[in-house]
């Protein structure tokens, strides 16, 4: 097949060689997929969450299914930054990924020290701050929801890297524009949208509530209207600022959809839980959709009329 | 252990076993797999159900098979798959028996099973007879007669004590009623369970207490299967958490903080 050109340029001076990548959370540290995919073919990919010390996560049940989605409560279990750095990055490095690392936080000072141990690290591409994670007692979504404390993050780490700094937004903000904004003024690179909504499920016989962290995010298709309409109120309204969409990615249709709304690059997340080659394939899907239509993805952005 | 891929598979076969069971024959290469690993099963139902089912192999010769009980409309839609449906089959996954285990000629065991728990150890059974390792004991407990399928197959294969809580087949009560003269009749046996938690628990801590050895093969909603998703913990001992996808399903039951 032709090769059509798919790289998009997601600010701070990264380019990707195509919109396509895969979301914190859902690919572990990108190294479970040997034998799946090769990484290096994909735009890039967000780490798990990574936190300044290991975290064990939730007791179960840390997962139910829903209609179309799922809730998980997961807790952001991970190795931790140091170990990240240490046994993870330059394992991605032989596969030659372009790594996007997810930090989570409880305070400013500790995302600047997050920000801080990664800042210079050969193998790490750009950072992802989760200032909207809703599935712990101290998360970061009381950043995400207030253009102030979110700005103040954002500031805080710009003062520590050069890294691209992107912000990934809470849908349930009031307001995701001035959050946005809030992020472009403080020297964000780009914002990433959307994280999980908060949801719950009960048993409707027992009464039981199904997740031991009581509540979770909800993500799958269920949630991708709600992504495109964020994606797209930033995006007109903040041109300038690039926005990588997320929110119920699973086929090549809604990766287009995305970009449409003025996603310049796109997020699979759940569907690499059904299928574990669903990035790949969306990849595959853009570029067979760019070579049909003459096309470029970075011509699709915003073009929903 | 080679690397999971997903494939597209058609059913073979579906028959009815017992009352509320299915066994699905599927065509196709589920890879190199061993007793206790499992696959993500998922039809072309699209978004609803999302998620693919975890289902332990039942053997892969001469095909690959499952042993389905319908728990919700995951299995609801598996158990009705008509022969030539497409199934998608993310496979072989997790650890076998034989990770946690030697199962060889001198493997000495006993078998603990309950309900569709059977499926992993009907087949562990079938390996330990093809190594030649002495006859397993098997004891095997549901609710009702209705909720022991297969047992004519495990009784080909193993000594078959058979426990049902009404007592409409086999002792009445539950496979604890004679766990201890099984684990008696077999001494120093390793004790190979599946079933119910609760009912593995009961079973870890009576084989311990016995002095043995205890493998679990354990079951968890879980979204992927290989170790992404992270939703399909179990306490540890000593604190902290196993992944059954990818420590299990096949474990020291000594590794597991029961409760």
């Amino acid at each position: 097949m032709a090769r059509p050109d798919l790289e998009v340029d997601v600010g701070g001076g990264l380019r990707l060689a195509n919109p396509v990548l895969t979301a914190s959370g859902t690919f572990g540290y990108g190294l479970e997929h040997d034998g799946i995919g090769d990484v290096a073919e994909l735009g890039g990919i967000c780490s798990k969450g990574l936190s300044l010390a290991p975290r064990e996560g939730n007791p179960p049940e840390r997962i139910a299914e829903t209609a179309a989605g799922m809730l998980n409560a997961i807790g952001l279990a991970n190795v931790g930054v140091d170990a990240f750095v240490r046994e993870k990055v330059p394992a991605l490095r032989e596969r030659r990924a372009t790594v996007i690392a997810n930090v989570f936080a409880t305070s400013v000072e500790d995302f600047r020290e997050l920000a801080r141990r990664l800042d210079g690290v050969e193998g790490v591409h750009a950072l992802e701050l989760n200032v909207s994670c809703p599935n712990v007692a101290h998360g970061g979504l009381e950043f995400g929801v207030d253009p102030k404390a979110c700005g103040a993050v954002t500031r805080a780490v710009r003062d520590t890297t050069r890294l691209p700094i992107w912000v990934k937004l809470s849908p349930e903000a009031s307001d995701s524009v001035a959050v946005a904004r809030a992020c472009l003024d403080n020297g964000a690179d780009a914002v990433s949208a959307i994280n999980t909504i908060r949801g719950m499920s009960v048993d409707a016989r027992t009464g039981r509530i199904r997740l031991a962290n009581r509540t979770g995010g909800l993500s799958g298709p269920a949630i991708k209207p709600i992504a495109l309409r964020i994606v797209w109120e930033v995006h007109r309204k903040l041109p300038e600022l690039p926005v990588i969409g997320i929110g119920g990615i699973s086929t090549v249709e809604d990766a287009i959809e995305m970009l449409r709304v003025g996603a310049r690059a796109v997020q699979v997340g759940t569907a690499s839980f059904v299928d574990p080659r669903a990035a790949w394939n969306v990849l595959d899907g853009l570029r067979a959709f760019c070579v049909a239509q003459r096309t470029t993805a970075r011509e699709l952005v915003g073009t929903a009329w | 252990m080679s690397p999971p891929r997903l494939v597209t598979m058609k059913v073979a076969s579906n028959r009815r076993v017992g009352d509320a069971y299915r066994v699905i024959e599927l065509d196709g290469d589920a890879g190199v797999v061993r007793s206790g690993q499992f696959a993500m099963l998922k039809g072309a139902w699209g978004v609803a159900p999302l998620l693919p089912r975890p289902m332990s192999w039942l053997a892969v010769e001469p095909r690959p098979s499952v042993l389905i009980k319908v728990v919700g409309e995951g299995t609801r839609l598996l158990a009705a798959a008509a022969p030539g449906d497409e199934l998608t089959v993310l496979t072989p996954l997790g650890r076998a028996f034989a990770d946690a285990t030697e199962i060889g000629p001198a493997t000495r065991s006993v078998i603990v099973a309950g309900g569709v728990g059977i499926a992993p150890l009907l087949w562990v059974a079938e390996e330990l007879g093809g190594v030649g390792a002495e006859r397993p004991l098997a004891v095997y407990g549901g609710r009702t007669r209705a909720d022991l399928p297969l047992a004519e197959r495990m009784a080909e294969i193993t000594e078959l004590w058979v426990t049902t809580e009404d007592g409409s087949a086999g002792t009445k009560g539950r496979v604890t009623e004679v766990l201890d003269a099984a684990l008696d009749a077999r001494p120093g046996a390793i004790v190979l369970t599946c079933g119910p938690t609760p009912m593995m628990a009961a079973v870890a801590q009576r084989a311990h207490a016995a002095g043995r050895r205890c493998i679990a093969a354990l079951e968890a909603p879980m979204a992927c299967g290989y170790g992404v998703c992270l939703g399909c913990v179990v306490p540890r001992a000593g604190g902290g958490f196993l992944y059954v996808c990818s420590d299990g399903p096949c474990v020291d039951a000594r590794e597991i903080e029961w409760r």
